[in-house]
């Protein structure tokens, strides 16, 4: 391998005959899709082709980092796992923080690719070149904290890092997550789903090597700089924390509240950040190599959830307390506990679970349909069970939610699916549509599905840099480009809350150059993470999606939301349709069909793709 | 005329409240508004608002009526109007 940073070496294994194959990550692999989901995409692309169902043995599921995990430099020890969604049907992936990244890199290896099924649940241990493929049915039904301890103490070393599936994953929880570090997930698109369908249930690695970089003595000084900014004002993911988002944007009107029907909430004091801050937060976490620390873990000392441990952020706090009509914290606290420990995305399980609410409102769904649950908004103590049920899929209904709020609302009929708040099945984040539309178009043409951090496209509603309450053929170019900044960000890996601490991108191409070798510009970067992004979209096209995906929910379209500071705030559609065009356009895609065009695909030298998707 | 104003992290409350109400006269402006709030606030309101030279930090946001307001220098000048609502938060994106 040319570049430093890499080992070039990546393990690929097969549970269904037990193989471990060690291979040379391809020469041009680097230069091309960076690393982290640049890696994962293009895996994909490379092993599963048209109607491979994503709960077969044919799906295939890698775990990658980037050139910068196990170095100095910081916000770097992050993984991700790229597979076909089973929430969605599309490409699907998510990221991780913690020591994971750095301890699979430091073990010799750039990533980690899995196919096949296991005949028996099991685990792969990887200790730096001995891999074994492990019998874990003693671990079967285990929560994923204590899938991690077993795990240490039975390869009797507490510095082993763990990424583990609890119960919903082994279910088949469409939205199931992988866990490690007991508080970080790869949250997103069910990647603990495919996890669950090929009987693989963790993957532990010990790493003892070092990573060599190109550079060290100038990337030493640069790090020191670095450390210091991570401390620096500007950087509340530390010291406050993103739950103080919860009273800005009650304050905005954009808080999403029982299941979008409003943007204001009467408890969200009682929810705040500044609450949880004082009352009930008792330590805070950092990842390898992280000054931020931005891991706010809360502890219930008393009532009835006394002795509750769980770490919140702004996005698991809107969607198991504002989104649910919830207020409590201690309560919000047990339900990110639950899914934790159970294994699922808080986000998706709050958006499914409140869409169930709104039904049990409508008088769709009675006591007798959700097994006796009353399920108000507000219920807390209702939510709590219900999301336990639903990651040890028991009960008929609840069993029903595990599919996701997109498949639930379509078994449900009476047009439920019209406020099932997702996107190609993916849940979506807490950025409302219909008053934050830059946002929603950048949740649309997601490649995952409804999710902010594939570009970042709130932040222009957020910041009222734009006129956040309507859509123009402008905004595809603030999604687009986000999506492919992001792209690199997500590949590299490096954190998304090091954002501030690398305002001038040049740096981060610097500290590519410190660590690989190569000289280049952050442009040749963001030309890589544009061939990525359109490469995951090549994915998704083959798997059949076009234009006709890339719409809201009904709800933003039909239903406005009205109160002090929005005023008919509703998405229209002949506005929606010329914001999409505009992306298409900027992107070169063809507008009727939202697919990327021959030349288009020729000029990122995707030559292969475009015969594939037949341009 | 009055104005409510709500004070989020990283200011601190003031007399153990986040919102306020506040009295100013008609045709004073925003720079009128947070001479007052430093009165009653004292150092701590000023200091966080303020780089030593008098701009408004990137690390803190100013909404008026849910609306993020980026144009520092109109601001000052932004004559306040009855009943209008005024937040100073921290500017954090993320989640
Ligand atoms: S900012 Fe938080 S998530 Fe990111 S690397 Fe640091 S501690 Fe980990």
């Amino acid at each position: 391998m040319e570049l430093k940073g890499y080992t070039g070496k990546y393990l690929d294994i097969d549970l269904t005959n037990k193989e471990v194959k060690l291979k040379e990550l391809p020469e041009d692999w680097a230069k091309n899709y960076i690393g982290g989901i640049g890696f994962g995409i293009k895996t994909c692309w490379d092993n599963i082709p048209k109607d491979v169902d994503a709960l077969s043995p044919e799906n295939v599921i890698s775990f990658w980092t980037g050139p910068f995990a196990g170095t100095l430099v910081p916000v770097s020890s992050k993984y991700t796992a790229v597979a076909k969604s089973p929430l969605t049907g599309t490409i699907g992936f998510g990221i991780s923080s913690g020591y994971f990244g750095a301890e699979l890199k430091r073990a010799g290896y750039d990533g980690v690719v899995i196919r096949g099924k296991a005949d028996k649940l099991s685990y792969i241990f990887i200790d730096d070149d001995v891999v074994q493929i492990k019998d874990a049915t003693h671990l079967t039904g285990k929560t994923t904290w204590e899938t991690e301890d077993i795990l240490k103490q039975e390869l009797e070393d507490k510095s082993i890092r763990v990424a583990s599936i609890g119960s919903a994953g082994e279910k088949l929880v469409r939205y199931a997550c992988i866990t490690n570090a007991k508080n970080r997930h790869i949250g997103r698109n069910g990647l603990g789903c495919v996890m669950g369908s090929k009987n693989f249930k963790a993957l532990a690695v010990r790493g003892t090597n070092e990573v060599v970089v190109d550079d060290l003595k100038t990337l030493l000084k640069e790090v020191k700089q670095l450390y210091k900014d991570c401390r620096g004002e500007k950087m509340y993911y530390g010291r406050e924390g993103t739950p103080i988002k919860i009273l800005k944007h009650d304050k905005k009107a954009v808080l999403a509240t029982n299941n979008f029907q409003k943007m204001t909430f009467d408890g969200a004091e009682n929810v705040s950040g500044e609450k949880m801050m004082e009352e009930k937060v008792r330590k805070i976490i950092a990842c390898e190599m992280c000054a931020v620390a931005c891991d706010h873990v809360n502890v219930i000392k008393k009532g009835k959830y006394k002795g509750t441990v769980g770490s919140i952020d702004f996005e698991s706090l809107w969607a198991l307390g504002p989104l649910c009509g919830v207020d409590c914290l201690d309560a919000v606290t047990k339900a990110v506990q639950l899914c934790d420990t159970l294994g699922t995305d808080t986000i998706s399980t709050g958006v499914t679970v409140a869409w169930a609410m709104e039904c049990y409102e409508k008088g769709i769904f009675t006591k007798q349909d959700t097994d006796g649950l009353e399920l108000n908004f507000g219920n807390a103590d209702a939510m709590i069970e219900l999301i336990e049920r639903i990651g040890n899929r028991e009960g008929e209904f609840a069993k029903m939610l595990g599919e996701g709020s997109k498949l639930a609302a379509q078994k449900t009929g009476k047009d439920t699916i019209n406020f099932a708040m997702q996107i190609k099945g993916l849940e979506t984040s807490a950025y409302p549509f219909r008053v934050m539309q830059t946002g929603a178009l950048g949740h649309a043409t997601c490649i995952t599905g409804a999710f902010y951090q594939r570009s970042g496209s709130y932040q222009y509603d957020e910041k009222d840099a734009v006129d956040r309450y309507s859509l123009d053929d402008s905004r595809g170019k603030l999604v687009a480009d986000g999506e492919d900044d992001y792209t690199v960000v997500d590949s590299l890996i490096i954190c998304k809350f090091s954002r501030r601490i690398y305002p001038d991108k040049e740096k981060l191409a610097y500290l590519w150059n410190l660590v690989t070798g190569e000289k280049i510009k952050y442009q040749d970067l963001l030309d890589r993470g544009k061939k990525i992004y359109t490469l995951g979209k090549c994915f998704n096209v083959r798997h059949g999606f076009t234009r006709q995906q890339d719409y809201l929910p009904k709800r933003a379209y039909e239903e406005p939301i009205n109160d002090h500071i929005n005023k008919e705030a509703v998405v229209k559609m002949d506005e929606w349709d010329k914001a999409l065009d505009g992306y298409y356009e900027y992107r070169k895609w063809d507008k009727k069909t939202g697919i990327p065009k021959k030349e288009t695909l020729k000029e990122l030298d995707l030559d292969d793709a475009a015969e594939e998707i037949g341009v | 005329m009055k104005v409510n104003v709500t004070l989020l992290t990283p200011f601190k409350k003031i007399k153990e409240k986040r919102e306020i109400r506040l009295e100013l006269e008609n045709g004073e402006t925003f720079y009128d508004l947070i001479e007052k709030l430093s009165q009653e606030h004292g150092d701590d309101f000023k200091n966080n608002l303020f780089e030593s030279d008098k701009k408004i930090k990137t690390s803190i946001m100013i909404m008026v009526n849910g609306r993020t307001i980026t144009d520092e220098k109109n601001l000052f000048q932004r004559k306040l109007k009855e009943n209008e609502e005024y937040v100073f938060c921290a500017a954090i994106g993320g989640g």
